[in-house]
């Protein structure tokens, strides 16, 4: 350490403390010496004026900055040597109206320290424009802002479409539902369309087998046609003329004729039995899935206008689901992308 | 909907404006660039350079323009064109005369009368810390406090660097015996 710390130097070392520049020695000495003179304690970093400013030219920077720390201003003690300390501090606003006319009529009583007066007046700088001319590089494009509600209008019509895509699916879904009977269902139909085919093996029979419109053989319709249309006692009704034409199409084909001993034709399976039907199984493996080149997008002029609005990418695909393939939707906004596999038909 | 709102406010696009959104960054820029350019030219003494400290700064602040609000904007930009400062004076090792001062000088206080040219002559003869904040208080307007904000000093430390910045002017220009 290169001095000891007393009452007429601390406070160079309560600034050097204050910035760090103490070495860890002269800051143990500094706080040492704070605690032997407490009344020195620093108080929200503001040093008390205790020793009037000193004639020293060694200390003088050190006066100014005990003038500085002062939490107030006390005008007594102006004189010829520490009057710069307060014409700055009237530059810097920091005097009472009446501590400024104090000063004032003092340089009137003192003409000799007026040019020191004006001098300082003359550190203050003045506004003085400087334009930057490559302003055009800083600025960034601006994406427009939206309103609020358009925002929620369009977060809606995208609700929307996926409602109806949802939609899409869930009628689909169960109107397949209807026309698909169960497996409980068709076993009872099965028991049920087995006597009627039966008999209309009976009766049909003169000479010639003629195979009726086997019950399993055409599937749906067939099962409903035999249910729809034969009485309980098995008499058959007179068809509706839909259902006429229908069985007229199926008539046209080539009628298979039995064997001259009695045995089916090579090529007409045999009938399938109750027990024969295999159970319907789902396979999520063997059914592709809809890329979004096959999807269409229903709302396209909205989410044209939305792209426009936003400065921002927006595609909305979406396709029903088929036999062999799964629908679903996709939805890009930007770089946000959602998308769902819908269930199979 | 919700994360579609949450999404686009976030971004500044609607809503509230908590954070710097690209209008309010640009208006940053042309309320603030001219402010920032002067601070550095008068601390450098050099058009190219400020320049680059200007753009450094800006882009800097573009970074991380979400996460700055719009009314601390000024405070923010001056924090880090004086941090870019800083470091490009530790670079590359200038003290208060930089290498090409002469020749830029006459082009930067060229406009200035003869007292404020002096006034800009003894300000190249401060420390940079008192130069900064003379700069600060005089052209910018801000109290210690803000100051202190912008260079990381104590209000006291402000305050006593101010005072020793006016009485090195002063001493400065009573040797040049130029009277207003």
């Amino acid at each position: 350490m290169k001095e000891n710390i007393t009452l007429d130097n601390y406070e160079a070392f309560y600034l050097d403390y204050l910035e760090g520049n103490l070495s860890l020695v002269e800051q143990k000495a500094f706080e040492a010496f704070l605690a032997q003179h407490p009344h020195l304690a620093i108080d929200g970093d503001e040093l008390p004026v205790l020793i009037p400013p000193s004639k020293d030219e060694n200390t003088q920077a050190s006066s100014i900055d005990v003038f500085a720390l002062q939490q107030s201003i006390d005008l007594s003690d102006l004189n010829a040597e520490n009057v710069d300390f307060y014409l700055i501090a009237k530059e810097e606003g920091l005097l009472s109206n009446a501590q400024t006319k104090e000063l004032l009529n003092w340089l009137v009583a003192h003409p000799s320290h007026q040019v020191d007066a004006a001098l300082m007046q003359q550190t203050r700088f003045k506004n003085e424009v400087l334009i930057y001319p490559y302003k055009d590089k800083l600025v960034q494009k601006e994406a427009r802002i939206i309103p609020l509600w358009w925002a929620s209008a369009a977060a809606l019509a995208a609700g929307i479409a996926l409602l109806l895509t949802f939609g899409w699916n869930t009628n689909e879904g169960n109107s397949i539902q209807t026309n698909q009977p169960t497996i409980a269902q068709k076993n009872n139909q099965t028991k049920q369309n087995q006597e009627p085919s039966q008999t209309i093996q009976q009766n049909t029979t003169n000479g010639t087998q003629q195979l009726a419109p086997s019950v399993y053989e055409n599937g749906t319709k067939n099962r409903s046609f035999v249910k729809d249309h034969l009485q309980p006692n098995n008499t058959p009704i007179v068809l509706p003329s839909n259902d006429q034409q229908q069985l007229a199409q199926e008539n046209k084909k080539p009628t298979p004729k039995a064997n001259d001993d009695g045995s089916l034709p090579p090529n007409i399976p045999a009938p399938v039995r109750v027990g024969d039907i295999p159970e319907e199984k789902t396979s999520n493996h063997d059914l592709a899935i809809l890329t979004s080149n096959e999807m269409r997008n229903p709302i396209e002029p909205i989410t044209e206008v939305l792209s426009n609005k936003l400065n921002t990418p927006i595609d909305f695909r979406s396709a029903k689901p088929t036999s062999d393939k799964k629908g679903g939707f996709y939805l890009k906004i930007g770089k946000l992308e959602v998308s769902h596999k819908g269930s199979k038909r | 909907m919700i994360i579609a709102v949450t999404f686009l406010k976030r971004n500044g696009l609607i809503g509230d404006k908590c954070y710097m959104n690209t209008k309010e960054y640009n208006n940053a820029v042309n309320q603030y660039a001219d402010n920032i350019y002067r601070f550095v030219v008068k601390h450098t003494r050099n058009k190219m350079l400020a320049d680059d400290i200007v753009q450094e700064t800006f882009a800097k602040v573009w970074e991380k323009h979400d996460t700055i609000q719009a009314d601390k904007a000024k405070s923010y930009l001056f924090t880090t064109a004086y941090h870019c400062l800083v470091d490009v004076m530790k670079k590359e090792n200038r003290s208060a005369t930089l290498d090409g001062y002469e020749s830029a000088s006459s082009e930067v206080d060229s406009h200035l009368f003869d007292v404020q040219k002096v006034l800009h002559e003894a300000l190249n003869t401060l420390p940079e810390i008192q130069k900064t904040v003379i700069l600060l208080r005089d052209y910018e307007g801000y109290h210690y406090d803000e100051i202190a904000d912008i260079t990381k000093l104590s209000e006291s430390q402000v305050k006593v660097y101010i005072f020793r910045a006016r009485q090195a002017l002063k001493s400065y220009l009573k040797e040049i015996e130029l009277v207003a």
